[in-house]
């Protein structure tokens, strides 16, 4: 014990002594301060934006509940909240579809409205999850290329090993000396950038979400000292283990995460929105041919008191239930098209580590997963209640479906705005994205283990000469 | 200079057999045919997507029955060149829908895909190029003159009657040169691929895919030269490669990066809203104005058919609802015309405020010659903005020329232009109302528009996109060669001068 802790206090010692190790401390820590500052910059238009966004559909809807036809009728845009823990990670939620239109009856397919500039190269936002996982990741395999085969060269090894030491408490101890050299830069950097958000004013910071982000990196940053480690043992020269580390840094890095859409349209392939739409035509033209067009349900002469008018606004409901169903189906495929492909990209750990921390973070694709179900139940629950006031109103028709296509069916009484539920997002909690994030630390945690030992067996082998 | 080449020809077979060598070529290869290979697939799933697109709109023009109902779909066919560079062509879209009441703005894709899948970057050769290339220049450049110095060669070779400059050219030339066979190794592999689909590539094609590789060449030779410089100013191997890693790290992943959200920063954009809100005020306008004109005309409206206020669609009407739209498309329609015409310039004004910032964002990446490298290749691969830029020109241009084919058939003045009716079948209002409720077509139901001939549009013009030639992009392609190969000089000349005091005991 008192071996390992030895070793590892060598390691950190020499540590302090070259150069590498501040300069990976000034980049780890201007990098944070940039990123941070970045964020801090811009947050505040971004949350006035939606402000503004949300406030403008609010003024529309409390126009509309003037009457209750009108706010059955009423097609609100709802928008994606900004959420203030993006410094963790953004997760390309500038591309990402952040505005739904929907009324009562049916929701419209999701849109990206307001952000951003078409002509600008895509970039990744200088987040956290960046730095680490691109940039740490790097300067994690430039402090471990050399740590076995270095020591030989410089023939350092041999003379260790003169003595009587265990390998495994050596292999221990170097790794968690390189782990605490490393975990300087990252954690005053997250020092560095957490000083900086909370003086930016007016961000919550969410400690739960700061210390499982910190968890996450220096387990992955284990991860890479450990392969770097690990290809050390296995070559002579520090070149080639620098050389090898670099290109698995960059496929690991670049190549495999920018595979998914190729993978994604070849795997998984979606139908076009043009094909859903003219489903959904041909689906509410079948409701009427098989149920409906040898009845009286198509009359119509504008009077809500014909017997046929029922069984219009039957046809109605059905239209309208069998559109939904094709939608919600269409998104749920999409969506699930974007999970499966990020699994497939998870045989390289970035993907991992960028997965983990979308879920740490509330942002990406499971985020927005929950905006879509949220979107549906918010509007199931207007429905619900446009129908309880419609109820207690003895002049109506009660026949709410028919407003899907007319200006007819139901009361239009005003509506007591305080009463109206309204949307806004709720940012996915921790405690909902549980399952994920335990998963993603498991593989993680299990790549480490697996690399640890055969680097472990790789350095009991290594020729120490 | 048989020096020169001395040591050119010892650096070059020292390396051909080194690890790094052997391994960069095989990353490279591999990587360089699975990407060519999925892209060119792609491909050609895109290019079957335009052949649809293509019919379709023929299709659509065959049905035509009403001049104000003339749409049109230009589209722009995909380039085989772009398997190379996806560039932003391939994000901004390559089809624009033509009709009279809007002028080409923005395009769309053709091939619409989820939304979901922006959060995945594209893959293509050139970034594969851009990041592993630049790293293997780099790993070959690093240890040239310090790793000599530790081995001891260094004072072998000085020792010799050879001045300084000759042994750092010589050894310039002979990296160059191993680096030169791995790209071209890794180049004809992806050029094999593409000519496995497309055996013909036009001349122009090949001095395109010449420049492309010119310029990866030059990109790399800078990567190269910095690693020397590099090298001359440290004394350690191993401090040598640290410096060189950390400037990639820094020039090519994090300030490309870095450049665009700048950009953005600092010269932000006028929120999308606000053009919206203009439009609408403008459509609101016009709106406004017909309506004015159909309340101070109050008419029976009798007919068959739809109307809406950009479209009227007339199966059947009687004389005075005729007469009746003939008045009010010659009011409206110099007013629609207009409406078109200023929303083209709102949405231009706000296109001219993107492309400032793009201009900033592209011209902070220019020093980082990442930025330099894409945009030159782009530009020979024509899937740069100013590519994109001429299709909408092109798409601009091309509906002026059905402007003039319209009034080349008085279409403007003409039934057609509204209503499928012919002029002897119109009736006054009486004989209208008794004639039109025995009017069923013989299975049942009423008659619509798409009961009646379409128009016959044989001479109607076509969109052919217009592929820019040789001077289009030959000057810019050489501004860029010339910057390319200064800053090479540059950092070779900085390199030379600092191994001239060079300390090599």
């Amino acid at each position: 014990m008192i071996m390992i802790f030895e070793m590892m206090l060598k390691e950190i010692r020499e540590n302090f002594h070259t150069v590498r190790f501040y300069l990976v401390l000034l980049l780890a820590v201007s990098l944070f301060a940039a990123g941070s500052l970045l964020f801090v910059g811009t947050s505040n238009q971004r949350i006035s934006d939606y402000r503004k966004d949300f406030a403008e559909n609010e003024n529309s809807l409390r126009i509309a509940s003037q009457r209750l036809l009108d706010l059955a009728r009423y097609n609100q845009s709802l928008y994606k909240k900004t959420n203030p823990f993006e410094f963790i990670s953004e997760a390309n939620e500038k591309y990402l579809p952040n505005k739904f239109e929907t009324t009562i009856f049916t929701a419209g397919f999701p849109e990206l409205k307001g952000r951003g500039n078409v002509l600008l190269k895509d970039y990744k936002n200088m987040d956290w999850e960046f730095i680490v996982a691109v940039v740490l990741s790097f300067l994690a395999f430039v402090m471990s290329y050399d740590a076995v085969c270095g020591e030989k060269e410089q023939k350092t090894l041999a003379l260790m090993f003169s003595n009587s030491v265990n390998t495994s408490q050596v292999f221990l101890g170097k790794f968690l000396g390189l782990l605490i050299s490393l975990g300087i830069p990252l954690l005053t950097g997250i020092v560095l950038g957490v000083a900086v958000i909370s003086l930016g004013g007016g961000l919550s910071l969410s400690i739960g979400r700061i210390l499982l982000f910190i968890c996450a990196s220096v387990l992955y940053l284990s991860l890479f000292l450990l392969i770097g480690m690990m290809v050390s043992s296995l070559v002579i020269q520090s070149v080639s283990s620098a050389i090898i580390l670099l290109f698995i840094w960059v496929i690991a890095a670049f190549i495999i995460p920018a595979s998914g859409n190729l993978i994604a349209c070849k795997i998984y392939p979606l139908p076009t929105r043009a094909r859903i739409v003219e489903q959904i035509g041909q689906a509410q033209e079948d409701v009427y041919k098989t149920r409906y067009a040898k009845t009286e349900a198509g009359r119509w002469d504008g009077h809500l008191d014909r017997p046929w008018v029922p069984l219009r606004s039957q046809w109605m409901a059905d239209s309208i239930e069998v559109r939904n169903k094709i939608y919600d189906d269409y998104l749920q495929r999409m969506i699930r098209q974007v999970e499966k492909t990020k699994d497939v990209t998870k045989i390289s750990p970035v993907s991992v580590f960028r997965s983990l921390t979308e879920e740490i973070a509330g942002t990406g694709v499971r985020r927005f997963r929950s905006f879509y179900a949220q979107i549906t139940r918010y509007k199931n629950q207007l429905y619900q209640f446009v129908e309880s006031r419609d109820r207690a109103d003895p002049q109506s028709a009660h026949l709410l479906p028919l407003a899907y296509q007319m200006n007819v069916g139901i009361s239009v009484k005003p509506v007591d705005f305080s009463l109206v539920p309204k949307f806004e997002e709720k940012i996915p909690s921790l405690k909902d994205s549980f399952h994920p994030i335990i998963i993603d630390f498991a593989i993680l945690v299990l790549l480490s283990l697996v690399i640890f030992y055969v680097g472990y067996l790789l350095f009991v082998r290594y020729d120490k000469r | 200079m048989t020096v020169v080449g001395t040591i050119a020809r010892r650096e070059f077979y020292d390396n051909l057999l080194t690890f790094r060598f052997l391994f960069g070529t095989l990353i490279l290869v591999i990587l360089v045919s699975a990407i060519t290979l999925v892209n060119v697939k792609n491909f050609i799933d895109i290019r079957k997507e335009y052949q649809f697109s293509l019919q379709e709109t023929e299709r659509n023009l065959k049905e035509t029955r009403l001049y104000c109902q003339l749409r049109y779909t230009a589209l722009k066919p995909p380039e085989i060149l772009s398997v190379l560079n996806l560039g932003v062509t391939q994000k901004l879209g390559n089809s624009v829908d033509i009709t009279l009441r809007e002028v080409p703005s923005v395009a769309k894709k053709f091939t619409e895909e989820n939304l979901l899948l922006s959060i995945f970057p594209s893959l293509d050769l050139t970034l594969v190029y851009k990041i592993v290339i630049s790293l293997l220049a780099l790993l070959f450049g690093f240890d040239a003159v310090c790793g000599e110095k530790e081995k001891g060669t260094l004072k072998i070779i000085l020792s010799q009657n050879v001045s300084r400059f000759n042994v750092i050219l010589g050894k310039y030339l002979g990296r160059l040169l191993t680096l030169t066979t791995i790209l071209v190794i890794s180049l004809i592999i992806g050029f094999l691929i593409l000519l496995t689909q497309f055996a013909s590539l036009g001349l122009l094609d090949w001095l395109r895919l010449a420049l492309f590789g010119l310029f990866t060449l030059l990109y790399i030779s800078i990567f190269l030269v910095l690693g020397f410089l590099i090298s001359t100013l440290t004394k350690k191997g191993s401090s040598s490669l640290l410096f060189s890693l950390i400037v990639w790290v820094a020039l090519v992943i994090i300030l490309p990066n870095l450049t665009t959200y700048l950009g953005t920063v600092m010269k932000p954009a006028p929120p999308e809203k606000t053009v919206d809100a203009q439009i609408e005020e403008i459509s609101r306008q016009t709106d406004k104005a017909i309506g004015a004109w159909e309340e101070a005309h109050p008419q029976n409206i009798v007919l068959g058919g739809m109307m809406g206020l950009d479209e009227w669609a007339i199966e059947n009407a009687d004389q005075s609802t005729i007469d009746y739209f003939k008045r009010l498309i010659s009011f409206s329609e110099p007013l629609l015309r207009k409406k078109a015409n200023d929303i083209w310039n709102v949405k231009q004004d706000y296109y001219r405020a993107l492309m400032k910032q793009e201009k900033l964002a592209s011209f902070l990446a220019r020093w980082l010659t990442t930025g330099l490298y894409e945009e030159a290749t782009e530009l020979v691969l024509k899937t740069d903005l100013a590519n994109y830029e001429k299709f909408i020109q092109q798409a601009i241009l091309y509906r002026e020329s059905i402007f003039q084919y319209l009034q080349s058939k008085d279409a403007y003045h003409s039934l057609r232009y509204f209503t499928v009716m012919e002029e002897k079948d119109i009736l006054p209002f009486e004989e209208y109302m008794k004639k039109m409720w025995s009017r069923k077509k013989p299975g049942g139901g009423y008659y619509t528009i798409s009961d009646h001939p379409p128009l016959q549009l044989y001479d109607f013009p076509r969109f052919s996109y217009q592929q820019e030639g040789l001077p289009d992009f030959l000057p810019r392609a050489i501004i860029f060669l010339v910057i390319f190969i200064m800053l090479n000089l540059l950092l070779f000349v900085a390199s030379a001068v600092a191994f001239n005091f060079y300390d090599a005991r």
